[in-house]
């Protein structure tokens, strides 16, 4: 089973997403600000990472991108519910930048347990 | 933000009766005045000429005064031309006005829409996931768990009604992606609608099979011509009528073609879906792309069909024409550059 660091401003994703991540077996740390992930890898060391893409203080790829530069063997998972461009966009850009995977919001948990058994090793 | 349908003669020259009469009394009273002059300027002319009998001078009265009559009515022929000419260039200063209005319109509803998707989206994600989460832990054949099916397919209704609305969003802010040769799309989306076209109806088509390539995706292509041709349907009601698609191949844009503050470039295409239907009025014209408007019955449309439409149409560099009145049907003109 897997460390998963779940980052999404939005507490109630959080919550279901934590939810369904701890049944499954996995351990789970959740964080509502982009700007404290660095922060959060390197006390907890997590195995992979689950990030939101639009967020206030710090949006998404920024995160995937700096996290990616400083530890490029952490597997990170983005999502998206779009906004001004399409999901899409945001998810190829946070594939761009690094992420190994990507998901609309909303989409099937069942897919997310199968990319983090795939990418968490 | 302006409303499209406040642009019309009225509230930018004033009231168009009053706008005629201003013109017709301008003309009525130069033509007046011309009369007069000349009148006068005849009299005096004759009083002279009588003066002054010895000289011979009625020959030249006479091509005086036909000179002047000439002049007056040239004077007042060129005053009507000038008038209607000035009257044609304010109606379509007005379409260009009421086109940049809508597209900044649906801009504007694009934006925020697009937000409101994403924020729904977002509270969508727990919904979907908690209740499958409790519902695998139910009996399946348990009065719960069905109710949760239920919960689950509400919110999968909603996730797609969302899904339509940031297509529309996108498109209205997108550039360019995807590509398809017109014509084998049209053919293969006219199959699929075939089979949605109730027997009722005369289902007749002009397509040409063009090899040209349009900015459009293959099935944004589709879903275009079947949101127009599934609007054409509704517009028949049920009762027996004629539904039309043609697609044409222009080497130059057509002088009545709407831009919409668009450059519209060619050669193009134009893809025409045409009903005998109940047709719209003008305020109903100006709404057809509005999200959710529709003049549909409760439960028979979303409304989003042809604000999607229009949103693959703009994306591609089109534009959408509509030509429609009461009880006498709708024709719905694509037309969209090409590029090789």
């Amino acid at each position: 089973m897997a460390k998963v660091l779940l980052v999404d401003d939005d507490e109630l994703v959080r919550y279901a997403l934590g939810a369904v991540l701890r049944k499954a077996g996995h351990e789970v740390i959740e964080e509502p600000n982009g700007k404290k992930v660095m922060a959060v890898i390197a006390a907890q060391s997590p195995d992979i990472i689950v990030t939101d893409i639009i967020m206030p203080e710090q949006e998404g790829t920024e995160t995937i991108m700096i996290v990616h530069n400083e530890y490029p063997d952490l597997p990170i998972i983005a999502m998206s519910g779009g906004g001004r461009n399409s999901c899409e966009e945001y998810l190829d850009a946070a594939k761009a930048f690094g992420a190994v995977a990507t998901l609309n919001k909303p989409f099937d948990e069942t897919v997310l347990l199968s990319l983090i058994k795939q990418f968490s090793g | 933000m302006i409303n499209p349908s406040e642009l019309n003669l009225s509230s930018i020259i004033g009231k168009g009766r009053v706008f005629r009469f201003i013109v017709f009394f301008a003309i009525l009273a130069a033509a007046l005045s011309i009369y007069f002059i000349e009148i006068e300027a005849f009299e005096s002319f004759y009083k002279f000429s009588r003066e002054h009998e010895d000289w011979q001078l009625d020959e030249y009265i006479l091509v005086l005064f036909s000179v002047l009559l000439s002049v007056s009515f040239a004077t007042l022929f060129a005053t009507i031309i000038l008038a209607r000419r000035l009257l044609k260039e304010v109606r379509i200063q007005i379409d260009v006005e009421r086109s940049l209005a809508q597209s900044r319109k649906l801009q504007s509803m694009g934006t925020l829409l697009a937000g409101v998707a994403h924020s729904v989206n977002n509270h969508l994600q727990p919904v979907l996931s908690l209740t499958r989460l409790v519902q695998s832990e139910l009996p399946k054949s348990s009065d719960e768990a069905q109710h949760l099916d239920k919960v689950l397919q509400a919110a999968g209704g909603a996730a797609s009604i969302l899904k339509s609305v940031l297509s529309f969003s996108h498109h209205a802010h997108s550039d360019i992606s995807g590509r398809s040769k017109i014509g084998n799309t049209i053919a293969v989306a006219l199959d699929i609608a075939a089979a949605a076209i109730p027997s009722s109806v005369i289902f007749t088509q002009n397509i040409e099979p063009l090899q040209d390539t349009v900015t459009i995706s293959e099935i944004d292509l589709e879903i275009s011509l079947l949101n127009m041709i599934t609007n054409a349907v509704d517009a028949l009601e049920g009762k027996p009528g004629q539904i039309n698609v043609s697609l044409n191949k222009l080497e130059s844009v057509p002088a009545t073609v709407l831009h919409q503050g668009k450059m519209l470039s060619a050669p193009l295409v134009c893809l025409k879906v045409s009903d005998n239907g109940k047709g719209m009025s003008e305020d109903e014209q100006i709404r057809i792309f509005d999200p959710f408007y529709t003049t549909k019955d409760v439960g028979k449309g979303t409304g989003l069909g042809l604000s999607e439409t229009h949103g693959i149409i703009a994306k591609a560099g089109g534009v959408i024409n509509v030509t429609s009145a009461p009880g006498e049907g709708t024709e719905i003109a694509v037309y969209v550059p090409i590029i090789e």
